[in-house]
């Protein structure tokens, strides 16, 4: 029942910081500042939702493969945000749509 | 061999663990892991470790409660701008993690490095990045044992 109640509750925490990255996708006037919102919120909001979802786990094996979905996931979004961000600075001008 | 058990274990669970594909698979990943060239070892430093992964993630936390405040305020309140930093980490893997770490920190995204020179994108020009990025780098730099160093301790025990 509190295992229950926590992964609803950090579910519902997380959902909010994927609509906020989302919010901040539309929102936010150019490209570096959207990929502020999707990398930063979007992880806050799937860390929650890992941590929120470890209180159903099976077992240890469950729990490690959450936290390695959290870890691959991180580390793709940081390279896939930095790589946006570079290419867009060397060819910026080039695709803008301003 | 063990990271491959350990590894599939993870994903398939603990029955998967004696089929045949199974060992199969970490049978080849332990000879892959053998034959192929060594990297060279990560210079890293264990017990600098959870400190640097506690600052890591308390700092990701307040980065997306950060953005995610900015996001959902009527007003949008963001002045972005560019800001440049030179770092003194090495180049490999300190100035990689650096790069990527400073993208989840509240407020800063890395753009571009050219030489040792960090462009970065800042969501608050008015805010205080350049001491954030020192305390990170410090940190970074006590994970890891520095090269230079290194080879200079190689050198005198040859001497």
């Amino acid at each position: 029942m509190i295992a229950n109640t926590l992964t609803v509750i950090l579910v519902l925490a997380g959902l909010v910081f994927f609509a906020a990255g989302t919010a901040g996708l539309l929102r936010f006037p150019d490209v570096y500042s959207r990929l502020h919102a999707l990398t930063k919120a979007d992880n806050v909001g799937l860390g929650l939702v890992i941590l929120g979802l470890m209180f159903q786990a099976g077992g240890p094996a469950d729990i490690l493969k959450l936290i390695l979905i959290w870890v691959l996931v991180l580390a793709a979004g940081t390279t896939a945000a930095h790589m946006v961000a570079q290419r867009t600075w060397t060819h910026g001008e080039f695709e803008s749509d301003r | 061999m063990v990271g491959a058990a350990i590894l599939w274990w993870i994903l398939a669970g603990p029955e998967a663990l004696l089929e045949p594909l199974a060992l199969l698979a970490m049978l080849l990943a332990g000879g892959a892991s053998l034959l192929l060239p060594v990297g060279r070892p990560l210079p890293l430093r264990p017990r600098a470790i959870p400190a640097l992964l506690g600052f890591f993630l308390r700092s990701s936390f307040v980065g997306g409660l950060d953005v995610a405040r900015r996001a959902l305020h009527p007003r949008l309140p963001i002045e972005p701008a560019f800001v440049t930093y030179r770092s003194e980490l090495a180049h490999g893997p300190p100035l990689t993690l650096f790069m990527a770490v400073v993208s989840l920190l509240p407020g800063t995204l890395s753009v571009r490095l050219e030489g040792r020179l960090l462009t970065l994108h800042v969501l608050d020009r008015n805010a205080d990045t350049r001491s954030a990025l020192i305390a990170l780098e410090g940190r970074i730099r006590a994970a890891f044992r520095d090269p230079r160093k290194e080879r200079g301790r190689h050198e005198e025990k040859n001497a």
